[in-house]
């Protein structure tokens, strides 16, 4: 019995639906903005084939597994970048792909690319919701207030997304606005590899040194044969494929040691 | 789970190089926004992941002397002031408990604002002992996995005593007339002593010490030996209760066993002997390494001496078994042990008691009890032995696997078999406490040592 329960949690409640049909919605938008952005047959097919994809992730996310729904939207932004590729700049100019000259409106792609990337984000949140919800649910752990807590997460995690976004609009609009700033794509290339270098190497760093102490103290010998110690045992595996960590690739590719 | 949560961030890793590299080839400038956005992403989350700060007290709302079956209400209150992800509480309980009503694991999410909460659960006693409720668990997985799962304890004191649920009987419903005339008084009386001087004599092993006469010891010339006062002592006849802990008293479930209903019978059948000045000792099976001086209380009479009685059943555990051939040479042989004890065959050949051994009878510990037996009649104590039988309680819990033999719960006429194999002078009681009550088990062991209230 939770005497403390909040009284507007039941109704701010954001449940996995709800996630996942963001997540649709999201990856929906950007089809529509690529398939309105001009009236040539490249963005009305790319625009097809989003919505085409987005309808099917909101199929996947129905069945009992729902285990592609995050993989439909890397497929989704794979396909967006790869177009990118095709219709834009060397690869176009140099295989003379017949796009004509402006198959596609760039600042539209910018915004599509933006777009499906919140989908996986909010994918990947659908994803580890049900994760929880399952692990939780069999540890015999009250279903209502699992629900609750990992809905309050998700609205915490969708509403620093959106604050993301927000951000990183204005900081575009900024660097496009202000006349004595307008730097050059490369030199904003470089600027945007040095500061996810800084993040990357922090991430990595913090890690290893998690991998380093390896401290998981005895208090997983509980008494009560509660299947939690289940939830710890797939951190421990977690811990012995190393994420991103000593023996990761992106480790290696990074120098972290 | 926190590899779940390191999935979002490998996410937002790989997106803006990919990404990057999608930009470099197609030279779009717009795709700029793709490179931002998980930057800012990833940026905001890290400035949140920090370590989490928790306070929690845990109060009791109910009396800390429980009977079985009475209920224990426990309130938690968990504060956590800094954080980011979800902290998961195990709040104590025992397994001899059972939740009634709440749970004691719960969850939280943890975000920007501080977190007040307050839960609370009960909990049934299903079984007699003291029971100490260990720390209060909490581990916390912060929301990126960048920082370690972190575990934790918060100590918490607090020892709840359970106490069983003993039947108080009247005697008008153990009102008995044995065939046999038998005086309520001993010949040799062992209540409380007197303050009247009998004579001096050696000390022997449970003498109080207090009745050392040292002055009459420094005299001898020989200085191992000490003597003592020796006093006139109160009381009618004797009772010694002998209780079998070994392995065969725990056929059943934890809570529902020839143990547990030995014990209440013990203690009803104490209280109403003592309710009519009537000595009564326990003698429980020692465990190995445990004190022999902490398995007996002895014979006296009195409510007070019942709460002594009481005290020591309260803590009685079965001998566990560690392996078969353990189970085989000590859980079942654990009765020739006061064979050699020598304050018990003190007090059989000072008082002649009547002993009543509460055993569970199986071909396992029959020849232990028939030698057992035979050692107490050879010193002239009269004998009963009530067999708490435990096949209803197995069959009433039937999926259980209790290890006992096929052809033993079958076949249950075999105990006429077995009861033939024990000296004929012991009285038996065959008990099944699923089907019959405390008293009327009472009633019927009354008549066997034919005692007339």
């Amino acid at each position: 019995m939770n005497l403390g329960r909040r009284g507007g949690v039941e109704r701010d409640r954001m449940e996995k639906t709800q996630i996942i049909l963001l997540s649709v919605l999201i990856s929906l938008a950007s089809g529509i903005v690529i398939y309105a952005s001009g009236p040539t047959l490249v963005s009305e097919t790319v625009g097809i084939v989003i919505v085409f994809f987005s309808f099917l992730m909101g199929i996947l996310s129905s069945t009992p597994t729902a285990s592609g729904v995050s993989k439909i939207a890397w497929l989704i932004f794979s396909f967006l970048l790869l177009v990118a590729c095709l219709a834009f700049g060397y690869v176009a100019l140099v295989l003379k792909f017949p796009f004509g000259s402006y198959p596609l409106n760039p600042d539209a792609l910018g915004l599509s690319v933006l777009l499906v990337e919140l989908s996986i984000i909010s994918s990947t949140l659908f994803v580890t919701y049900r994760k929880f919800e399952f692990d939780f649910k069999k540890a015999g752990y009250e279903v209502d207030e699992i629900r609750s807590e990992l809905s309050s997460f998700s609205r915490m995690f969708v509403f620093v997304a959106l604050g993301s976004v927000t951000l990183s609009l204005l900081i575009y609009l900024f660097l496009q606005i202000v006349p004595q700033l307008q730097i050059d794509s490369l030199s904003v290339l470089i600027i945007a590899t040095i500061v996810y270098f800084a993040i990357a190497r922090y991430v990595l760093r913090t890690k290893n040194r998690k991998m380093e102490t390896k401290e998981e103290s005895s208090l997983t010998t509980s008494s009560s044969p509660s299947k939690e110690s289940s939830i710890d045992r797939k951190s421990d595996k977690k811990k012995k494929n190393g994420v991103g960590g000593k023996g990761g690739t992106l480790g290696k590719i990074l120098g972290t040691k | 789970m926190v590899r779940e949560w390191s999935r979002v961030v490998i996410s937002l890793l790989v997106l803006p190089v990919v990404v990057t590299i999608a930009a470099i080839i197609s030279s779009d400038p717009a795709l700029i926004l793709g490179i931002i956005f998980p930057l800012v992403f990833i940026a905001i989350l890290l400035s949140l992941d920090k370590k989490a700060v928790l306070q929690i007290t845990i109060s009791q709302l109910s009396s800390d002397v429980l009977r079985v079956g009475e209920e224990l209400k426990l309130e938690a209150n968990v504060s956590i002031p800094q954080g980011f992800g979800l902290i998961v509480f195990r709040f104590p309980t025992s397994e001899r408990f059972e939740i009634t009503d709440g749970t004691n694991v719960h969850t939280v999410f943890k975000g920007l604002q501080p977190i007040e909460r307050k839960y609370s659960y009960r909990l049934k006693a299903l079984r007699r002992g003291n029971f100490q409720f260990s720390n209060i668990q909490y581990t916390y997985y912060p929301a990126l996995g960048l920082l370690n799962k972190s575990e934790g304890i918060v100590p918490v004191n607090m020892t709840i005593k359970v106490l069983p649920n003993i039947r108080i009987l009247k005697k008008s419903q153990i009102r008995t007339r044995s065939r046999y005339q038998v005086p309520r008084q001993s010949r040799t009386r062992l209540g409380p002593y007197s303050t009247d001087f009998v004579s001096i004599r050696d000390y022997a092993v449970g003498d109080p010490y207090k009745f050392v006469n040292w002055k009459a010891s420094s005299r001898l010339t020989n200085q191992d030996k000490l003597l003592v006062n020796e006093y006139e002592r109160e009381g009618l006849r004797t009772f010694i209760f002998i209780l079998d802990r070994g392995e065969l008293m725990t056929h059943g479930t934890g809570e529902e066993n020839p143990l547990e209903y030995g014990i209440a019978f013990l203690l009803s059948y104490a209280k109403l002997l003592l309710g009519h000045s009537i000595n009564v000792g326990v003698w429980i099976v020692p465990q190995a390494g445990e004190k022999r001086s902490r398995n007996f209380v002895l014979p006296s009479s009195g409510t007070e001496h019942y709460q002594r009685i009481k005290e020591m059943l309260l803590i009685a555990e079965p001998v566990t078994a560690e392996s078969p051939l353990r189970l085989a040479s000590q859980s079942y042989a654990v009765l020739p042990e006061y064979e050699q004890h020598e304050v018990l065959i003190k007090i059989i050949k000072e008082s002649r008691p009547t002993i009543v051994i509460i055993s569970n009878v199986t071909s396992s510990n029959l020849n232990q009890l028939k030698r057992f037996a035979n050692m107490l009649l050879r010193l002239r104590a009269r004998v009963s032995l009530v067999d708490v039988m435990p096949y209803s309680i197995i069959a009433k819990h039937g999926s259980m696997n209790t290890g006992l033999p096929l052809k033993s719960i079958l076949l249950p006429m075999k105990k006429k078999e077995q009861y033939g194999l024990l000296p004929q002078a012991v009285s038996i009681v065959s008990w099944d406490p699923a089907f019959e009550s405390i008293g009327k088990a009472v009633r019927s062991s009354l008549v066997a040592t034919r005692l007339n209230l």
